[in-house]
């Protein structure tokens, strides 16, 4: 489609930092993102005058802003960008920052997500999502994101022919994967039985497809080669990105996401394929959106990830695909919008050999993918990644 | 709810009819409500009758919600359906065994706390 598109050379991701997640918290947004900003300070050990250029995506930043952020955070920035696309938010982050770069708007610039979550916040943020979701979504059963996946849910098990225990397989993997992260909330070993018996918040779909909100942050920084190596940081290459908003389709429900657009553009650009991933960070606020991105994705033909699951061993350690290799959202649980980092933040730790929890044996190439924005009926944000180990 | 939004003058004229927001520029019909045309962009909106017939294309039993005041209504069914003309609602479902592409037809209901909402039921 756009096969113009300039590479990004030189470009690199750096410096992944986490801020252990908590359920709820009595602090505010920019307790999360000031202490992920530190940690990236700490990490990388640069001035904060060496950062010029600040990218934070945070659903309960409200009533503050990117720009009240320099003021909270005494920092001056020549680049400042935000960034409301929910769980493709890291991608466009990491995309955006190394655009901006290349053209001599920045030198470095901090990438983060992070929200908070109190009792009763996760309620008032479905309830005004948007003015489609206000008006003509949480009237009927105020159930937030679970009523609108679980309807996408059923129409793909119908259409293709696809078991809970597929889905199951998923979840169950992502959770050996968290067995070993201590930022996962959840990490009590989860067996296929334990997810079949669970039960139903929105059928199809059971409390082990839902994504537990809690608080938390997730942050990278974005730099040149040649910065990185003068600082002494391991850092991943990015050799391709990739966004689309809003895709046409004709589908009623959804059977897949905008991934379709750009997927050959984005291999394509990164000289490879598939086949080469190491590992594969998706955004899994639901298994059945997970499936949808091994489809769009090219792991596997449209229709097929059942078949694909049930042959491919998920796990960090495994010889199939490992995937969400921190536990993902369905296991660590979803700080608002650093749920959208998280994959991006795991899939960087994994190939400078920093994991959290288990390193993929083999991590030479990954792809991470992005997804965020039910306004309505779908989500309307995608976003994918390849990344590759420095050297 | 917010008064005086297109969405307050969504559900239905004094004849009953159902009514959907449209474009008299360029003949769209859409949902949910807008300002403006989503088409073409245009700002002066009508409201027309539209057939109450369509099909119903997936379906969910709730059982939470992020409300209080449907925690008592619990389990309940919420669908999407695909109206003749193309628009497609999120709907209450009023049907004990919903299927697939079965036709439905929309009718206004009350939700909790008066609420006005579209519900579906068989045909």
């Amino acid at each position: 489609m756009n096969k113009q598109t300039k590479n990004y050379e030189n470009l690199v991701l750096t410096a992944p930092v986490t801020v252990p997640y908590q359920r709820f918290s009595h602090h505010d947004a920019t307790w999360f993102i000031g202490r992920a900003l530190r940690q990236l300070l700490d990490k990388s050990n640069l001035q904060k005058t060496a950062i010029d250029g600040l990218a934070v995506s945070s659903f309960t930043l409200a009533p503050d802003t990117i720009a009240s952020l320099t003021e909270q955070f005494d920092l001056s920035a020549r680049w400042l960008e935000a960034l409301p696309f929910g769980g493709a938010s890291a991608v466009i982050a990491a995309k955006r920052a190394a655009r901006a770069i290349q053209n001599g708007d920045a030198t470095v610039v901090a990438c983060i997500g992070a929200d908070t979550a109190q009792q009763g916040s996760f309620r008032n943020l479905a309830a005004n999502f948007s003015r489609f979701s206000t008006n003509a979504v949480y009237p009927y059963g105020g159930a937030g994101p679970n009523a609108i996946f679980a309807m996408i849910t059923r129409n793909y098990m119908d259409k293709f022919g696809v078991q809970a225990e597929d889905f199951g397989r998923i979840c169950v993997a992502q959770r050996k994967n968290a067995l070993d992260n201590p930022n996962s909330l959840l990490r009590k070993p989860l067996s296929i039985e334990d997810y079949l018996s669970a039960r139903y918040i929105a059928e199809p779909l059971r409390l082990f497809d839902c994504v537990m909100p809690c608080a938390g942050a997730e942050g990278f920084l974005v730099m040149t080669k040649d910065r990185a190596h003068q600082l002494g940081l391991p850092y991943a290459s990015l050799l391709a990105a990739e966004e689309y908003h809003n895709a046409r389709t004709t589908e009623d429900i959804p059977i897949g996401g905008a991934w379709r657009v750009f997927k050959d553009d984005l291999y394509n650009a990164a000289n490879c394929g598939p086949k080469d991933m190491d590992f594969l960070q998706t955004y899994d606020d639901y298994p059945v959106i997970v499936m949808q991105q091994f489809e769009d994705l090219g792991f596997c033909e449209k229709g097929n990830a059942a078949d694909f699951v049930r042959s491919t061993d998920l796990s960090t350690i495994g010889n199939g695909l490992p995937h969400n290799t921190g536990g993902g959202q369905l296991s660590v649980g979803q700080a608002g919008f650093a749920g959208g980092f998280l994959g991006m933040v795991e899939a960087i730790r994994q190939l400078t050999q920093q994991p959290l929890g288990r390193q993929v044996i083999k991590a030479e190439h990954g792809l991470v993918s992005g997804f965020g924005m039910v306004n309505y009926n779908k989500g309307l944000c995608a976003a994918a990644a390849i990344l590759k180990k420095g050297t | 709810m917010q008064q005086d939004t297109p969405s307050s003058k969504q559900f239905q004229s004094a004849k009953g009819e159902l009514l959907l927001q449209h474009c008299p520029e360029c003949g769209t019909m859409q949902y949910p409500p807008r300002e403006v045309c989503k088409t073409c962009l245009q700002h002066e909106l009508e409201w027309k009758a539209v057939s109450p017939q369509g099909s119903l294309l997936s379906w969910t039993v709730l059982h939470t919600s992020l409300e209080p005041a449907f925690q008592k209504h619990l389990p309940c069914c919420i669908a999407e359906i695909k109206l003749d003309c193309g628009a497609q609602l999120i709907v209450q479902l009023a049907i004990e065994k919903p299927l697939a592409l079965m036709p439905v037809i929309v009718e206004i209901g009350e939700g909790p706390q008066g609420t006005v909402l579209y519900v579906a039921s068989k045909k």
